[in-house]
């Protein structure tokens, strides 16, 4: 069957991550690195706030934890050379409560073992059919734990198999320089090294146009996003 | 109207007509409700029929759009979509369709584009994620719509694939097909006994019509109440269904058309036609034997007494029964009835019968002994005085021979005394000759006026004929009629003016007999201008001794109207005291005398 759609946008940008950007300016050693900082608005509409309740909502509990707002990421497009040796693959924890992902959303660099602890009252499920990550951890009762590594980088989003509400995204990187939001969008990315690079914040699925940002030696920098 | 004359035809006819008559009304009233009901129940049908595909078309709406539903909802869809990689996602709807067993199945990304399709074309299925439907499914919207297919017609629900609960995220639209086709309505008709035809913007797109008639229904898809209609060789009632594609879809010009055949119906009505005619002809033909047959009960002892009764009455055998102990035919009750009371009167008449006749006989044994006591002791004394005489010792011969003479003409009117009872007693035997009346009349006026008295007058027409009869009998009558004539005249008029023996032809003669002839009648007319005849004793004149002279037997009229009736004619008597009597004689031209040889 041909196939005739564009790839999904986010799937290009992973693609180029993983390739692994060229530096569009380089620093001898012994400079103070940098910080980049600053606000993500996210401002959407949410658009099916009166639809009737779906299949889906009968079977959610009637109460949950108020969910925090839905965190931003914010990266480098293309990081400073040797940018990829510097990563420190550990291990990440994604808990599952409330038929919730906990985070929502988990920003790794490649090569980092998540592991995913069923910490709910019931069965859960974690599979991806995302392109850096095909993988299916199969059910498993509360108080086991499942863990994958991510090798490639990308954005990987996860579901449960058994409860279709639930799902996380988790961003696969292949250099250290990405930040996530806090509760009021603040984001801040250390140990940038001084250069001017191009800075993209992403927000469920919705990426913004790369905004270049220059990084002077050993200051910060400031640049705010507004996503729709 | 002659067959109504009849007793038996009448009844026949009558039990005939209302057989007919009240199975005909039956076979009316019957036809007409049978009529009325099978209509009905065709309305009804068709409602019943319009009121389930209507049922249908919702629960089918209703499922399909909860099939999309869930399948929007489960993760691997989600999962899929959310790649927004066709090949992925393309694997995900070939198993869902396997399952879903959908006609179509379309999944669109989130940009507007067809991630994967399953059944129809790619054509279709970008016309599918062109639609304004799936453009709402991706506003997080959901519709239902009825598209025009290739073959049938297109019930399409879109849901949108979204995940998260208080903020979905849309992630795309599913769209999933089915086919209102001909297999369908095929499986329809098979439930309903209904053609149906589904349609859409006034074209027929499936239906278990035969292709050729599809253009002729399209029409039927705005029949809103029922509607009749030929199509190719059969009749139909249609009533169309408007096919709202949802609840909230936008208005839509599909329909689907019921349409009911009304051969069914007209086959049943004419096998109950056909049964109601052979009813009522085997009803009309039993209820005509039947009546038949009850007639025959009636007419056949009626036929039976009337045979016997004209047998009594030829015969005048009052000991003639009606036989019915016997017979079947006298089960009827009336019939034994009146044959038994025809029965009980012929008894009765002949008791009757013979007391009268015994009465009559002692009756006239009493007047036939005045009559003997007195005219047979006065010859008996005239007799018995000549007798004496002829003793006498001294007897002149004179008076011998008067004496003689007397004896003699004693016992001559002795004799004639008892010739005249066996006349009258005595069965008459007529011997049969021709006859000429006129000349007959003569001779008997010169007959009877051979004592003295009044003279005859005669009055003989030339056109009288002779007649076939017994002349010596008839001459008899006509003596005896004379005679009794001039005697009337002479005891009104005790002086006769006349001492001739010879006919006087006289118009103004005291006695005048007259002959006339007419078509079929010869008449002699007696009549004298004498004293009459006392009517209180006019009814007696015919009975034998009655008499109102001295010296008569009281037999001359009876022996005469005896004659006259035995020869076939009629003797009838007219009379005025103090002014005359007329006596008619019809005697008929035909000979049927030797109809009657008794008296």
């Amino acid at each position: 069957m041909p196939r005739t759609l564009p790839f999904f946008v986010l799937v290009t940008i992973a693609a180029v991550l993983g390739d692994g950007a060229i530096p569009t300016e380089l620093h001898a050693g012994g400079m103070a690195n940098g910080i980049i900082r600053g606000r993500v608005e996210v401002r959407r509409t949410t658009t099916n706030s009166d639809r009737r309740p779906t299949v889906a909502s009968l079977g959610a509990p009637p109460e949950r934890e108020r969910t925090i707002p839905k965190q931003s990421v914010v990266y480098l497009q293309s990081a400073p050379r040797g940018a990829f040796e510097q990563t420190d693959p550990g291990r990440a924890v994604m808990d599952q409560r409330n038929e919730t992902f906990v985070p929502h959303v988990l920003a790794i660099t490649t090569g980092t073992i998540v592991d995913f602890p069923n910490s709910d009252r019931i069965y859960h499920n974690v599979f991806s059919l995302s392109k850096p990550a095909k993988f299916d951890l199969g059910r498993y009762p509360v108080g086991r734990s499942r863990a994958i590594r991510f090798d490639r980088p990308g954005i990987v989003r996860v579901f449960c198999d058994i409860h279709s509400h639930m799902n996380a995204f988790i961003l696969v990187f292949s250099h250290p320089y990405f930040a996530l939001t806090d509760g009021e969008g603040q984001y801040r990315i250390n140990d940038v090294p001084p250069g001017t690079y191009q800075v993209v914040a992403w927000n469920e699925g919705v990426t913004s146009d790369p905004k270049p940002a220059v990084v002077p030696d050993g200051a910060a920098t400031e640049l705010d996003f507004l996503l729709r | 109207m002659r067959p109504l004359r009849s007793l038996q035809s009448r009844i026949f006819l009558a039990s005939a007509l209302l057989t007919v008559l009240s199975i005909g009304v039956a076979i009316y009233l019957v036809s007409l409700r049978v009529n009325r009901e099978a209509e009905s129940s065709l309305q009804a049908d068709i409602v019943a029929t319009r009121a389930l595909v209507d049922q249908l078309r919702t629960t089918r709406a209703d499922t399909f759009t909860m099939m999309a539903r869930l399948l929007a909802d489960t993760p691997k869809l989600k999962a899929a979509v959310d790649t927004n990689d066709p090949p992925t996602v393309q694997d995900v709807a070939d198993d869902n369709q396997e399952r879903l067993h959908s006609n179509l199945l379309v999944v669109t990304s989130r940009s507007g584009q067809v991630l994967a399709w399953v059944g129809g074309t790619l054509a279709e299925a970008r016309l599918i994620a062109a639609h304004p439907s799936t453009r709402a499914a991706l506003e997080g919207g959901e519709g239902f719509d009825l598209l025009p297919a290739s073959e049938g017609m297109l019930q399409l629900a879109t849901v949108p694939v979204s995940i998260g609960l208080e903020h979905p995220e849309v992630l795309g639209a599913l769209s999933v097909g089915f086919l209102l086709d001909d297999e369908l309505a095929a499986q329809l008709k098979s439930v309903t006994g209904t053609d149906v035809a589904f349609g859409l913007d006034g074209k027929i797109l499936a239906s278990t019509l035969p292709s050729d008639l599809r253009d002729e229904a399209s029409s039927l898809l705005s029949a809103l109440s029922p509607r009749n209609v030929t199509l190719g060789p059969e009749e139909y009632v249609a009533l169309a269904l408007p096919l709202a594609p949802g609840d909230k879809g936008p208005p839509s010009s599909a329909a689907a058309v019921i349409l009911r055949s009304r051969e069914p119906q007209a086959r049943f009505l004419r096998e109950i036609n056909t049964e109601l005619v052979v009813t009522a002809v085997v009803g009309v033909l039993l209820a005509t034997l039947l009546s038949f047959a009850v007639a025959r009960t009636i007419t056949r002892p009626l036929a039976a007494i009337t045979a016997v009764m004209r047998d009594v009455a030829s015969t005048g055998d009052l000991t003639r029964k009606i036989a019915f102990r016997s017979s079947r035919r006298w089960q009827d009750e009336d019939a034994r009835l009146l044959a038994t009371t025809f029965n009980t009167l012929t008894e009765s008449i002949a008791r009757f019968q013979r007391e009268i006749s015994q009465k009559e006989r002692l009756s006239s044994l009493g007047r036939l002994s005045t009559v003997i006591a007195h005219e047979v002791r006065n010859p008996l004394m005239i007799i018995k005085t000549a007798l004496h005489t002829l003793r006498q010792p001294d007897v002149q011969s004179a008076a011998i021979r008067e004496a003689a003479a007397d004896i003699d003409g004693e016992v001559a009117r002795l004799n004639r005394i008892v010739n005249d009872v066996l006349d009258f007693a005595r069965p008459i035997r007529f011997e049969l000759g021709t006859v000429e009346v006129n000349a007959l009349c003569r001779e008997s006026a010169v007959a009877a006026q051979a004592t003295p008295g009044p003279p005859v007058s005669l009055t003989l027409s030339p056109d009288v004929p002779s007649l076939t009869t017994d002349g010596e009998h008839l001459r008899l009558a006509l003596v005896n009629l004379i005679v009794n004539a001039r005697q009337a005249v002479d005891a009104r008029q005790p002086v006769a003016a006349t001492a001739s023996g010879g006919v006087v032809e006289q118009v103004d003669s005291p006695v005048r007999v007259s002959t006339q002839a007419t078509d079929s009648q010869v008449v002699i007319t007696i009549a004298d201008a004498g004293r009459g005849i006392d009517p209180v004793d006019l009814p007696r004149i015919f009975d034998p001794y009655f008499t109102t002279k001295r010296g008569g037997t009281g037999l001359g009229l009876p022996i005469a109207k005896n004659i006259v009736e035995g020869l076939g004619g009629t003797l009838a008597v007219v009379s005025a005291p103090e002014r005359g009597t007329q006596i008619r004689i019809e005697l008929p031209r035909m000979a049927e005398n030797n109809r009657r040889t008794e008296s």
